[in-house]
């Protein structure tokens, strides 16, 4: 298994065109509004990008660099190409070229609670254009009920780009996605002892492949720009490893127009196997001091784990063939849909494992139901290299390092983790992204690949795992990740080379249009 | 537990073979690149040690038929890196006591914990341990090296710098933690006034004779009087923070002790003028380091006209939210001590961060940053050197200098170099190649067994 496509992969409504464009732009700053990060106005008609080097996704180096972006793609790259007539052109010749980085398992605003952003609604209106009144934010709002038919995210977030953002040039100063009233997914106050901390973790059940985390997704968080900074352009916003059969994760990207910045709305399912799921059962007390019992929730061991996971997907099968279901682990009826959707595959489903032994458990158990998987995190990877192999797996690796903190060093299952994993996983043909996960600045994810280089991964392999390998993994090869003709001009130019200690993104583009600059 | 204990004290005899080694007479580095820090690089050279210092340096250096030669053809040698501010290597960084200028690190520095290998690993030879910043007077520091099984045989210089806190210790506020830092020193005053007219009264009464004038005289005359033997702990250490010699109303007696500097911690650019004030007010202004956390770089003017070394924890991004729009601005702090021409030394970051341990991996970060490369490399070396009095022995290769050296397989800023050996004080005190625990930790052979579910 390598390859993972998405039937929510269609691409939201393009941008209106060039002129419309012009026109929102040249109105904007009539406005007097002042960009924050510095934007240019580049990016609308023809750009052309010329660096000293170029990194292609594959590791090819291509001296003298010149990319041709035409309508947010590129349209041709290759050295000392011709500049077209009237073409913007930003010229820096002493700086590395390559595709925006890609991570495939970002964890997102971890230090910064969701809610926090809420009162910002009346804050941002007030500054915000006059779309973003809260009368659109209501009209987005129903639109998730229109005639009684509950829209899926995908149709929600189209209609928000659509609405909404179609005369606004940039993605600053509007309302946010955490603060709609709908973004709050029911929750069933059983789980009122989780600390709030679980902005990416329905606790309605173990099993809620239904929801998915673009609901939850601050499209104005300050993490996006600090990703985009960083050369991360796009980013796979991955569910909590609370639950056992988790939310639905969203690919998107860290920073551009709203109605472009949503790759897809609702990708993979996340499971977990090992002690998350279980030590958030065991946490999850009733209120007022009760103790863990079979009155709260399951499970709270792995054994409990590979039982839910099971059941959900036989128990999806039951609901398929109309029988009942039963039993308290039963998944809940709106999840049944996901399930079936996951066991015809049609859901790319993803398991987190750390351990060794979780890492067994996850193969053996979607084994059972004969269902593909991408395995996320997999800090003893490098115990299980052959069953890794034999299992046809491909890995979203990381992060790096040499002593777990936070919450892996209090869960246990990070106690051995080895330097040397990603070196092993290449030397042993295994597919891997890399991943920084809720990792940022120093050890954000340019610097995942400058730890893994250190430590024995050969650079074109780590360059991939950051650009080209994520994008094939989620099935987004055709849009991300390289340059090449026709794929999203998503690039980041650098000061040094890219993974180096003295490496840094000077400048970020976005379907072509520059997002960040750095400050001379 | 035992077992990780008696693991980990065999991996460090494993790892330090220079434990309680004497130096080589002689020893020879061939076939390196030199960077001295305090001179332009040597592209291939040699030094020369000799009982521990170094005795010569450059391309044409004869070795002598004696002396123990490492040829190390390709390598880079630079000088030890300092990691001059620290609270690692004790068990417990401060006292809950908010004055205790008595204590000494001396008391508490465990020479087995695996921080001095660590330490020794990324190429530190010098390691200024101080009490943490959780203080308002904590006491006194020592510069030791990371290898030697007793706390004799790590010291490089004992004690010469004691630590304040301007930024409050935790459950105090600023006003708490100013008005207790200044009492300490008001307190001194008062005792040693005490003190000269105790010893005033004796000094009369020994030579029988009455003491026939008021107090505030009498402690004038008593201030010669007092001897070394007379002082408290405490008021000894405050006294030689205050310069060594007794002063009370305008009389100053012979000074009795060598003066002390201070490692003063502010947190906020606020705590900035403050320290130097207190500095000023006490006389060891000339004497004063100020420990800056990220936000000080705001009090770069105040900075500038004191003109104290200053060294700059270790995380070195100032990351400040706009309270009104919520957008994050960065500043990357070392740079503006270098625009500011301040003299700065790094500390290594978080040790939860992998890249941010490495002092190399700071200088290069402020090499990213726009720091010039010279001023990056000596911030990791000389300058800490300098800031702890010992720039005539530590921080650069000179002849005379005493023999700390590293040597990188490449350039010590290039991520991928690595620490292949260090030599301190002539010892071969690392080398990577007979390494245990990093080789378990880049190990391939460790796997378990490769079962295959079923």
């Amino acid at each position: 298994m390598t390859d993972m496509h998405s039937p929510g992969g269609a691409r939201v409504t393009r941008e209106p065109g060039n002129m419309e464009r012009r026109a929102g732009w040249t109105r904007r700053l009539a406005f007097g509004v002042v960009l924050a990060c510095g934007l240019a106005a580049t990016g609308l008609a023809d750009t052309v990008v010329k660096a000293g080097r170029a990194y292609t996704g594959s590791g090819e180096v291509i001296e003298n660099a010149v990319v041709i972006i035409v309508d947010g793609r590129i349209q041709a790259v290759g050295a000392g190409l011709a500049v077209p007539d009237g073409a913007d052109v930003i010229e820096l010749p002493d700086t590395v070229l390559t595709p925006g980085l890609i991570d495939a398992m970002c964890v997102l605003d971890f230090e910064v609670q969701q809610s926090a952003f809420r009162g910002r609604l009346f804050e941002a209106t007030a500054a915000a254009p006059e779309t973003a009144t809260p009368e659109a934010i209501c009209r987005i709002h129903d639109a998730r009920s229109v005639d009684g038919e509950l829209l899926g995210p995908q149709d929600f977030w189209s209609r928000v780009a659509a609405d909404v953002h179609e005369d606004d040039p940039n993605h600053f100063e509007c309302v946010c996605a955490g603060s709609l009233p709908g973004s709050q997914a029911a929750a069933t106050p059983l789980a009122s002892a989780i600390r709030p901390r679980t902005t990416w973790a329905e606790h309605s059940s173990e099993v809620v492949p239904h929801t998915a985390v673009i609901d939850a997704v601050n499209l104005w968080s300050n993490d996006f720009e600090r990703l985009c900074r960083e050369g991360v352009t796009t980013v796979f916003v991955s569910p909590d490893s609370a639950s056992v059969i988790g939310s639905r994760g969203a690919i998107v990207k860290t920073a551009g127009r709203v109605g472009q910045r949503i790759v897809r709305a609702e990708d993979a399912a996340k499971a977990s196997m090992g002690g998350d799921p279980a030590r958030r059962g065991r946490s999850n007390v009733m209120p007022f001091g009760g103790r863990a019992s079979i009155h709260t929730r399951r499970p709270t061991t792995r054994m409990g784990v590979d039982w839910v996971f099971r059941k959900a997907f036989y128990d999806a099968r039951r609901a398929q063939a109309g029988l009942p279901v039963s039993g308290a682990d039963a998944p809940p009826a709106e999840a049944m849909a996901a399930l079936n959707g996951i066991l015809r595959q049609e859901i790319p489903l993803r398991i987190q494992a750390r351990m060794q032994h979780d890492i067994f458990s996850a193969i053996r158990v979607a084994g059972e139901f004969g269902l593909p998987f991408l395995l996320e995190e997999a800090t003893e990877a490098y115990q299980c290299l052959e069953a890794l192999k034999q299992a046809n797996l491909s890995l979203v690796f990381g992060p790096v390092y040499m002593d777990a903190t936070g919450f892996r060093r209090t869960n246990g299952e990070a106690r051995d983790p080895r330097l040397t994993t990603p070196r092993q996983l290449h030397q042993a043909g295994i597919p891997f992204a890399l991943t920084a996960q809720e990792f940022r600045g120093e050890e954000g994810l340019a610097r995942q690949a400058m730890l893994a280089i250190r430590y024995g991964l050969p650079h074109a392999a780590a360059f991939a795992a950051v650009t080209q390998v994520p994008a094939r993994l989620m099935g987004l090869e055709e849009r991300i990740g390289d340059l090449r003709s026709g794929l999203d001009a998503d690039l980041v130019l650098w000061r040094g080379e890219p993974f180096s200690a003295e490496g840094r993104a000077v400048l970020v583009m976005i379907d072509g249009q520059v997002v960040y600059q750095e400050d001379k | 537990m035992t077992r990780m204990l008696t693991l980990g004290v065999a991996l460090l005899a494993a790892a330090l073979p220079a434990v309680g080694q004497v130096a080589p007479e002689r020893v020879a580095l061939t076939g390196v690149r030199i960077l001295p820090i305090s001179g332009p690089a040597i592209d291939k050279g040699t030094i020369l040690i000799e009982r521990g210092r170094i005795a010569a340096v450059g391309e044409d250096v004869e070795v002598p038929f004696d002396a123990r030669v490492f040829e190390l053809d390709g390598r880079t040698v630079m000088p030890g890196l300092i990691d001059v501010h620290t609270w690692r290597g004790m068990d417990q960084p401060n006292e809950t006591r908010p004055v205790t200028p008595q204590l000494d690190v001396y008391d508490a520095i465990d020479p087995s914990q695996l921080f001095f290998e660590d330490s020794l690993r990324l190429g530190v030879t010098a390691i200024h341990v101080m009490p943490g910043d959780n203080t308002v007077v904590g006491g006194l520091g020592r510069v030791v090296r990371p290898i030697g099984r007793t706390l004799g045989e790590m010291t490089i210089a004992p004690g010469s710098f004691l630590k304040l806190a301007v930024a409050p210790k935790g459950g105090f506020d600023r006003m708490m933690q100013m008005s207790t830092l200044r009492e300490a020193f008001a307190k001194l005053s008062d005792e040693l006034g005490k003190l000269a007219e105790a010893r005033y009264e004796e000094d009369r009464k020994e030579k029988d004779e009455p003491v026939d004038v008021v107090p505030d005289e009498a402690r004038k005359r008593g201030v010669k009087l007092i001897r070394v033997e007379d002082l408290t702990d405490e008021t000894r250490n405050l006294l030689r923070l205050t310069g060594g010699a007794v002063t009370v109303g305008d009389e100053t007696g012979e000074p009795l002790l060598d003066p002390l500097g201070a490692f003063v911690h502010c947190a906020r650019a606020m705590d900035v003028a403050p320290a130097i004030q207190i500095a000023r007010d006490n006389g060891f202004f000339d004497r004063l380091v100020l420990v800056l956390g990220p936000e000080c770089f705001k009090a770069i003017p105040e900075l500038k006209k004191a003109a104290r070394p200053v060294v700059l924890v270790g995380d070195l991004t100032h990351r400040e939210t706009d309270p009104l729009t919520g957008k994050v601005r960065e500043t990357f702090v070392p740079r503006k001590y270098a625009d500011a021409g301040l003299m700065f030394s790094l500390l290594p970051g978080p040790s939860s961060s992998l890249p941010e341990r490495m002092l190399t991996y700071q200088a290069a970060r402020c090499v990213r940053g726009g720091v010039g490369r010279d001023v990056a490399l000596r911030a990791i070396t000389s300058h800490p050197a300098e800031t702890l009095g010992l720039g005539d022995q530590l921080g650069s290769i000179e002849v005379g200098r005493a023999a700390h050296l590293v040597v990188f397989t490449g350039d010590p800023l290039d991520f991928n170099s690595v620490v292949e050996r260090v030599f301190i004080d002539g010892i071969p005190a690392y080398d990577r190649a007979r390494d245990v625990r990093l080789q378990r930790l880049l190990s391939f052979q460790e796997t378990n067994a490769e079962e295959t579910p079923e």
